[in-house]
């Protein structure tokens, strides 16, 4: 495997395309209900702690978009191998796909229990699952272009869904945000590790950085596609706590949704059965883009052709979202996942950088050793 | 065209004609229940009365029918409802519900839960008191009025967008519930001979309701939550100075009462001391004179300020006997608890806390009336 890649000028896309592929990864089904996980422990300071998470996102993706563009063309796939050598490099590259299967499954899962419990509790999972990954795999085999086109649409959905939020305001009662700060830094801090799966996903960025255009505007893009995803979080969770009571968020699971069922037209009086049908769009964009990720992993590693390993493990994701039953399950995936990705998106991009810090000073101070990896 | 896209195609057509063929619920063949009654008959069992869309006579008047039936929980006795009719209940259209004081005098929180948990119904559904049995206000054949459920839905409606009843809907309940500092209110709904009215206000500690407000005190309620205000204000004022102004007596009075339309007011609940919990309560109302008793002189100097200033006296005496009930009863439906615990740090304040320092409180109350105009004439 070579470090790094040279696409095809055609199958190259815009560092602009960043923007909305970041941006559904991070926002998907985590918005429905991340409120009252970081409530719980920062109480109504909890846009404080989302403030802390965010800023922590951008320097995140300001490690890991500065580790790449050393490389200039290389993906993560890549630098592991780079780094850690052919074995424990691909050890650690297969982990990093395994982690993203689980992530689809525990995304997937979560919005088939979503539409579950708000629209048709007798709709059956294998159905939805069925669908969902069905379109998932029919934009990954199209190729990267297609994805970001997919996403672009995720996009707009999202961000005109948040103008609803506005219908909540009227409810307001914004004495509930004082006293500003009266949250410990300690459950800050907490509460702003509890955002981290919501927040996780940026990451992917160093799986697309080969595939981009004009390479030395990915940091703008990438902080810019940051700061849009933290803009809408902070909106959505200060709108939450002045609109629900601490203990009625606390009880809430779906806060979002829950918002949305005082929006009523005289044409259309239950939207949150809208949302909760067109968010389908911010799903699916996340669902790709895992996917692919993984497919391309297992074509760098293992040479597997990109279109029959999709459908292989889009079998296998389908297969293993089936095995979870009920909110319990899901529930515990939920968290176990949310350290993992705490881990994945928020700690491994500092552990790489002072790693690759480390080994590039080396191989500098000793050319003799590292030179024909390097060429 | 090859193999592979006539069965993509096939694929992509299967999903668009399989759409329809999930359950779907045609509108003839649904009982769309349109309000409920919770009714206490004996000990722990619930008497559910659900009023139902009837059919449309020919002339293109709605109609409606009322079943009770029983049960140990409120959504056991929902689901005996089927027993009773020809097709399936559904709950998306339900806007008022009513509880039985006597329930509401037991706490009701689970019922009003067990509502939020279902995703069929809607936050917005009007929640309310009634002092007899709600089978009794439900079943009775109005003669003017021809579904009693979405009647009593826009009766609440327009008296919470116009009048004194604070708004009451499903999620305003739950929301004060949970709060540490504030309590619920809902309106109380009555039948009197051939007419349904809203009498009063329930007042409630957590879920139990522990007395009554009248609707003159109500106004004042209304005018410090913040919401939509009342229209109309009456007060009743001692004459004392004003007697000067009034041209011509024809019998000796000793009040003078006023409607007021109210304009537009304002309120603000401050905390001035944590130690002593003394809160200054004041409202700002602009108005302009509706009707007044006697045949009062505006033309006269110092006419205007002198009714200003009266009723600015009055009123801020009725905001503290309504201050007064609301602590005898220890029932903050106001929310000087979030006032309490939003300006004081680190008060970490608790439902049970917040009982037991609430009849201590304190009021600075002061009511600034703004006369803009007296309507046409003077």
């Amino acid at each position: 495997m070579d470090v790094r890649i040279k696409p095809r000028p055609n199958k190259m896309i815009q560092s602009f395309g960043l923007l909305f592929v970041i941006c559904n990864v991070q926002i998907g089904i985590g918005v429905f209900g991340f409120q009252r996980y970081i409530a719980r422990e920062a109480g109504h300071d909890a846009w404080i702690a989302v403030l802390l998470a965010g800023m922590f996102c951008h320097f995140s993706g300001w490690l890991i978009v500065s580790v790449l563009r050393r490389y200039e063309s290389a993906d993560l796939y890549g630098i592991h191998q780079d780094l850690f050598g052919r074995w424990v490099g691909g050890g650690l590259s297969i982990l990093m796909m395994l982690y993203y299967v689980i992530v689809t499954v525990t995304i997937l899962r979560t919005y088939i229990e979503a539409v579950q419990s708000w629209i048709f509790p007798e709709f059956p999972t294998w159905l939805l699952a069925f669908v969902l990954l069905f379109l998932s795999w029919y934009a990954g085999i199209s190729g990267l272009r297609v994805i970001v086109g997919v996403c672009f649409i995720g996009f707009f959905v999202m961000f005109a869904f948040s103008t609803l939020y506005y219908n909540p305001i009227q409810f307001a009662q914004w004495n509930r945000l004082l006293p500003i700060g009266e949250a410990t830094p300690y459950q800050l801090f907490n509460g702003a590790v509890a955002m981290g799966f919501t927040l996780s996903g940026f990451e992917i960025v160093s799986f697309l950085y080969p595939y981009l255009n004009d390479k030395d505007k990915s940091q703008k893009y990438m902080q810019i596609s940051l700061l849009l995803t933290n803009i809408l979080y902070l909106f959505v969770i200060l709108v939450t706590t002045i609109f629900f009571s601490q203990d009625q968020l606390l009880r809430t699971v779906w806060s979002s949704l829950n918002m949305l069922k005082i929006v009523k037209y005289p044409f259309l009086e239950r939207i949150e059965v809208l949302a909760m049908g067109v968010w389908m769009f911010a799903v699916v964009p996340g669902i790709i883009i895992l996917t692919w990720v993984i497919s391309r992993g297992l074509r760098r590693l293992f040479n597997f052709p990109h279109k029959k390993v999709l459908i292989v493990f889009s079998i296998f994701i389908y297969v293993v979202t089936l095995v979870f039953h009920n909110r319990e399950q899901i529930d515990m995936l939920n968290s176990l996942i949310s350290k993992a990705a705490l881990f994945i998106s928020f700690v491994y991009p500092l552990f790489l950088y002072v790693t690759v810090a480390v080994v590039w000073w080396w191989r500098q101070h000793k050319p003799k050793k590292g030179e024909d990896e390097l060429a | 065209m090859n193999k592979f896209k006539v069965k993509q195609i096939s694929i992509v057509l299967m999903l668009v004609f399989m759409t329809g063929c999930f359950h779907s619920s045609v509108l003839e063949r649904t009982s769309i229940s349109v309000a409920l009654g919770y009714d206490k008959i004996g000990e722990g069992k619930i008497q559910t009365s659900s009023v139902l869309y009837g059919p449309t006579s020919k002339e293109g008047k709605e109609s409606s029918h009322v079943i009770s039936v029983a049960g140990e929980t409120s959504k056991g006795a929902r689901q005996n409802l089927n027993h009773k009719l020809a097709f399936k209940v559904v709950s998306g259209q339900i806007r008022f519900i009513a509880y039985e004081n006597e329930l509401a005098k037991e706490g009701i929180i689970s019922i009003v839960d067990t509502l939020s948990r279902d995703p069929s119904y809607g936050e917005m559904m009007y929640l309310s008191v009634t002092e007899k049995p709600i089978r009794d206000l439900f079943a009775y054949k109005y003669p003017n009025i021809s579904n009693v459920g979405t009647y009593m839905s826009r009766l609440i409606a327009h008296n919470i967008q116009d009048s004194w009843v604070p708004s009451c809907t499903l999620h305003n309940f739950r929301n004060d519930y949970y709060s540490a500092g504030k309590e619920p209110v809902l309106p109380i709904v009555e039948r009197t001979d051939k007419e349904v009215n809203v009498t009063a206000l329930a007042l409630f500690r957590k879920d139990v309701m522990i007395g009554k407000m009248q609707p003159k005190e109500a106004v004042y309620l209304k005018l410090l939550l913040n919401q939509e205000q009342p229209d109309t204000i009456e007060v009743k004022m001692p004459k004392d100075g004003m007697a000067k102004y009034v041209r011509k007596v024809n019998q000796p009075f000793k009040y003078m009462k006023a409607a007021l339309g109210n304009i537009g007011s304002k309120s603000s609940i401050k905390l001035i001391s944590k130690d002593e919990l003394t809160f200054d309560v004041s409202i700002k109302i602009n108005v302009e004179l509706q009707e007044i008793t006697e045949d009062y002189d505006f033309a006269e100097e110092g006419a205007v300020q002198k009714l200003e200033t009266e009723l600015s006296k009055q009123m801020s005496k009725d905001l503290v006997k309504m201050l007064n009930q609301l602590k005898r009863l220890n029932s903050d439906a106001v929310g000087f608890g979030e006032v309490y615990r939003s300006s004081v740090r680190n008060s970490r304040l608790t439902k049970e806390e917040w009982q037991d320092m609430f009849p201590k409180a304190k009021f600075n109350t002061t009511v600034n009336v703004n006369l803009i105009r007296t309507g046409t004439i003077e």
